[in-house]
């Protein structure tokens, strides 16, 4: 450690900075114009050659993006379904993936595949089934009937991240609480949590990413615009035959910030929450 | 949680093995129609409307002008909305899904005019009545949308609004050069050629070739123009593989290998080209009715109010002019609603003459009734698509066919690499269009 | 708290015991019999509810699209109506030229996405494990499209690819001189679809990575330096190897997500021009919802569905010693 920090200070043109650069240059271009184009009025967003900041700045697409579709709402219930779904699924995952870790349970290999083969199936092809379990189940237009496929989809990966952290926990940990007498789930609670904690952070972004930009299904079980999505919310703007490029931006830029802002605001933690246990901060 | 999770399994067992009994039973294609009450409902309903958003020329809703204009001639009937994204692939996935699982709503969805003979194919949608029936009712309306939303001599839908191409071209330009609009192909060809010379503009005339639904209808009407069709009327026979197929065919290839439209245009739908004219960059576009809003936007063209609109030109030599092909969206009846009476009520009041002459008087949706489309307040407009529109002639897809979308995608994957390429083996191309069309209709492209 | 102090020092780490189970204590007695057993229970009891959610949900629907990929079925107003049992959607779909098409695509696709985004994510992993203050900053820049909504950055990237005002479309012009077709002709279109598939991905993999970076014991850093190796070889000889399973993870999920990639193709480029970005879930899609049939969509779903599974244990055949022995079991 002491030896690697002393060649950052030897150097500041490392590869490490450079790499740096790099990373946040090929990320940040098109989040760049993403913001600019989102900022400009609908006669420049087709403007030939492109202007890198718009003539004249205006704040039109996001009045629109707002005023034409009822964005607020999209925004709760997006929050409600995917907040839900990630708790649920890291929860169960955690549990499970510590058997399947660590337990002498038998069958965890096909398990483990089983897992696999039902997460690799497409989703296009359940659709309609789906569709027809949760109108028999009256699951429609709720938040449940898209918490229940988002869960259930979700939990496989889960579980396959969290068992393969708890594989990386030694032992031993494990034996002393069992020698102090705790049960098998104050151990996994109390000993083994603390230890996976990236890897719990890990699962819970994954799972909340792939729910917060799930579209299919949000659109199909839910037609009724009390429990719409993020993403269907974005797809209803336009006509048959315009992409009304602004306000797509604008909307996207207005749902992306928030996370973006609470991240950064939130770093220690979610830096800590990828790195627990790493000595360095 | 432990019970929740065992009904679903429970459930879940049920519908497969209610699903494979189903299967056993014999499946004639019964009348959804028999048996049940069309009559208005006395007691007060509510039915859902699945659409697109669509705008009045104030930016307003008109689709709630509508409802409610509805609403008073019919105060049991309360008609709620459900907005869909405006992709025609996207809302028949949605569709597809609901009422082939049986569900009872939306009542009434709004659809694509390529769309009757496949949905009727594949039960999704109701069945209108026999056209003899209503003969009068049908009477209304120009044959080719009878035509096309008609499938083994029923109505499936009821029209709501059409959309029609026209020639759009920047008017303070010709007037400059002393020009005309142009009434031949060949004469916009020679005209562009000099408006890009003179630096006016960068490209001369945009229109859709992208490898998608566009491009059949942009060839579908260049083929018409030159004297051909790609079916003939029932869809049954392939009738691309033609003198006139070539010329189409190489005309429009000819106009990217002379410069006179950018490679571009192979990637350009509706939106791309549409952004290109308004942007100033085109001296012609291809386009359908939207565009005259869409050109004269203010804030959102840079060429508004310095636009003009006539109907297509033409080949010279062909006696087909002011063709167009036949777009536009209709109201179809799902045939599992449980408000029939309601459901057939509503939409086919909105093809009928109070609502299509509000459509036409307060918004940009070109109307399909044929005496609204020629009433004098709505031809007098500002807009002059509407006084344009009772004269354009149609040019129908082979939409007949149950497989019209596999059949229109023989045809845009096949011409599309001779556009990007700005020329190429028309004859070949056209040979395996021919081709792919044909097995599309027999039910053999996958 | 520092896992530092407390790991054992002589194994960097614990390999896993293929048996599981109970530390061996005693030797071979009724007691560590009776000890495994209740952990084994355990065990069910944990997976339990899991398998239960994940069962009660898919296991009918995959089910259902296997059924219907065995058969002739059509949409009726009562539902879809099976007439038949047959093989010939399967055999339609084996001498159907798009399918091998969209077969070789999706795996190209996916070979190619994953590789790059592997070297990639682990070197932005390595980047920003080093790095101190910058981290946070860099981590939620990394979030940011991964986290967008696919169908919206798909539209930013097609906006970007515009062949008459895209921005990239205009530099490409300006350093060539001759105006590019990117989404209008195969060879680009396939690149730049890759393109905006690595952008939005690699953070996956960079954060995966990250995680399991850190995770490792820092006592054999200090034996490879007091060994004397210098940063490269201790990343091949120390980090790589421990992190192995960790990638193995990333890149199993990125396998899996690259091989039913639909989204992106579905708003960047419907799969064309013509069909030259047809992966096979947007083959699927189209037969399925397009074309509206059922059977041989169903079909084109299975397959797929069976060809990733196949791909994923044939990897972790590969990668048996790393993810642990009993997956391939």
């Amino acid at each position: 450690m002491t030896a690697r920090g002393r060649r950052g200070v030897r150097r500041v043109f490392n590869l490490v900075n450079l790499g740096a650069l790099v990373l946040v240059v090929f990320t940040s271009l098109p989040l760049y114009w993403l913001v600019v184009n989102s900022v400009k009025p609908a006669s420049e967003v087709g403007r030939v050659p492109p202007t890198a900041w718009p003539d004249e700045v205006t704040v039109a697409n996001y009045v629109d993006a707002f005023v034409s579709v009822g964005f607020g709402r999209y925004i709760v219930n997006s929050l409600v379904v995917c907040l839900c779904a990630t708790v649920v699924v890291v929860g169960l995952a955690t549990f499970a993936g510590y058997a399947l870790a660590r337990t002498p349970m038998r069958g965890r290999g096909p398990v483990m595949i089983a897992l696999l083969m039902i997460s690799v199936y497409p989703s296009i092809a359940v659709l309609i089934p789906l569709y027809l379990m949760e109108r028999q189940l009256g699951l429609l237009n709720s938040h449940i009937g898209l918490m229940v496929p988002y869960i259930a989809f979700n939990l496989p990966f889960a579980i396959w991240i969290m068992r393969n952290y708890m594989l990386g926990v030694p032992r031993g940990l494990e034996d002393a609480a069992r020698v102090d007498g705790a049960s098998p789930t104050r151990t996994v609670l109390s000993v083994i949590l603390p230890q996976v904690k990236p890897g719990l952070f890990t699962a819970g972004v994954f799972t909340f990413t792939a729910t917060w930009t799930e579209f299919l299904m949000a659109l199909t079980f839910n037609s009724q615009d009390a429990f719409r999505t993020i993403p269907v919310g974005i797809a209803l703007y336009g006509t048959t035959f315009e992409v009304p490029y602004g306000t797509i931006f604008a909307a996207a830029v207005s749902v992306t910030a928030p996370i973006a802002i609470l991240v950064l605001v939130f770093r220690r933690f979610v830096v800590s929450g990828l790195t627990a246990g790493a000595v360095k901060g | 949680m432990r019970l929740s999770r065992r009904s679903l399994l429970a459930g879940g067992a049920a519908l497969a093995a209610a699903s494979l009994a189903g299967c056993a039973r014999e499946a004639g294609v019964a009348d959804p129609m028999a048996g049940r009450s069309t009559e208005l409902p006395e007691e007060p309903v509510t039915i859902d409307w699945l659409s697109q958003e669509l705008s009045d020329n104030e930016g307003n809703d008109l689709r709630r002008t509508l409802i409610e204009a509805f609403h008073k001639r019919h105060p049991t009937i309360t008609v709620r909305l459900v907005q869909v994204p405006p992709t025609t692939d996207v809302r028949r996935t949605t569709l597809t899904t609901q009422i082939a699982s049986g569900a009872v709503t939306p009542d009434v969805y709004l659809g694509d005019c390529a769309w009757p003979a496949q949905f009727a194919h594949h039960s999704l949608a109701m069945p209108l009545g026999m056209l003899s029936d209503g003969a009068d009712f049908w009477s209304g309306y120009p044959d080719p949308i009878v035509t096309a939303v008609s499938y083994e001599d029923r109505a499936w839908a009821f029209p709501m609004y059409l959309d029609i191409a026209f020639l759009y071209y920047r008017a303070d330009l010709l007037h400059k050069h002393g020009l005309e609009p142009p009434a031949t192909w060949e004469e916009l060809h020679r005209t562009a050629g000099r408006l890009t010379e003179a630096g006016d503009v960068r490209y001369g005339f945009v229109w859709q070739g992208a490898s998608s639904e566009t491009l059949t209808c942009n060839f579908a009407e260049m083929l018409a123009d030159a004297g051909g069709a790609l079916m003939d009327e029932r869809a049954e026979e392939v009738l691309v593989d033609s003198d006139a197929g070539r010329r189409a065919l190489e005309f429009m290839s000819g106009l990217v290998a002379d410069g006179v439209s950018p490679a571009a245009v192979g990637t350009f739908a509706e939106e791309q080209a549409m952004t290109a004219f308004s942007g100033g960059q085109s001296a012609f576009l291809r386009n359908w009715s939207y565009a005259w809003g869409a050109a004269n936007a203010p804030g959102g063209s840079a060429v508004a109010g310095k636009v003009g609109a006539t109907l297509r030109p033409t080949f010279e030599g062909s006696g087909r002019p002011r063709l167009s092909t036949l777009g536009g969206w209709h109201n179809f009846v799902n045939p599992h609603t449980r408000h029939l009476g309601a459901a057939l009520a509503f939409a086919r009041w909105v093809a009928q003459e109070e609502a299509q002459t509000i459509m036409a008087t307060t918004s940009p949706y070109t109307p399909t009734l044929s005496s609204v489309l020629a009433d004098p307040e709505v031809v007098g407009q500002d807009n002059p698509t509407f006084g344009l529109s009772a004269d354009a002639e149609f040019v129908v897809r082979p939409t007949q066919s149950p497989h019209y979308p596999q059949i229109s995608k023989a045809i845009y994957t096949t011409a599309n690499p001779l556009i990007v390429d700005g020329g190429g083996d028309a004859g070949a191309v056209l040979s395996e269009m021919a081709e792919g069309m044909r097995r599309a209709r027999d039910g053999e492209a996958l | 708290m520092t896992t530092g102090l407390s790991r054992p020092t002589a194994p960097a780490r614990p390999r896993p015991d293929p048996g599981g189970g109970a530390p061996r204590r005693g030797s071979g007695t009724v007691r560590r019999d009776a000890v495994e057993r209740r952990m084994a229970r355990t065990g069910w009891l944990y997976t339990a509810p899991s398998l239960l959610v994940i069962g009660g949900v898919t296991i009918f629907p995959i089910v259902f699209s296997l059924v219907l990929s065995f058969s002739q079925v059509r949409i009726t107003y009562d539902g879809f109506a099976i007439d038949a049992l047959t093989f010939g959607n399967y055999v339609a779909l084996l001498s159907s030229s798009d399918w091998y098409y969209a077969l070789g695509f999706t795996v190209f696709y996916t070979v190619v996405t994953v590789a790059v985004e592997v070297v990639l994510g682990t070197m932005a992993a390595l980047v920003m494990e080093r790095l101190g203050a910058g981290r946070g900053w860099i981590m939620a820049l990394l979030l940011i499209p991964w986290s967008m909504i696919t169908v919206v950055s798909a539209q930013l990237w097609a906006y970007m690819y515009n062949s008459s005002y895209g921005v990239i479309t205009w530099a490409v012009e300006a350093v060539t001189g001759s105006t590019p077709l990117i989404l209008g002709q195969p060879a680009p279109a396939i690149g730049a679809m890759m393109v905006a598939d690595i952008w939005k991905t690699t953070p996956f993999v960079a954060i995966i990575v990250l995680a399991g970076l850190v995770m490792l014991p820092r006592d054999v850093y200090e034996a490879a330096e007091v060994d004397g190796a210098n940063a490269w070889t201790t990343f091949w000889r120390v980090t790589l190897p421990q992190l192995r399973s960790t990638i193995a993870v990333a890149v199993l999920f990125r396998i899996l997500q690259a091989f039913g990639v639909f989204d992106l193709p579905f708003v960047l480029t419907g799969g064309g021009p013509g069909i030259a970005t047809q992966s096979l879930a947007v083959m699927g899609y189209k037969v399925l919802f397009q074309d509206l049939n059922i059977g041989p969509g169903a079909a084109v779903a299975t397959t797929t569905g069976l060809l990733v599974a196949g791909a994923c244990l044939l990897f972790l055949k590969a990668f048996k010693a790393q993810v642990g022995k009993e997956e391939v079991a």
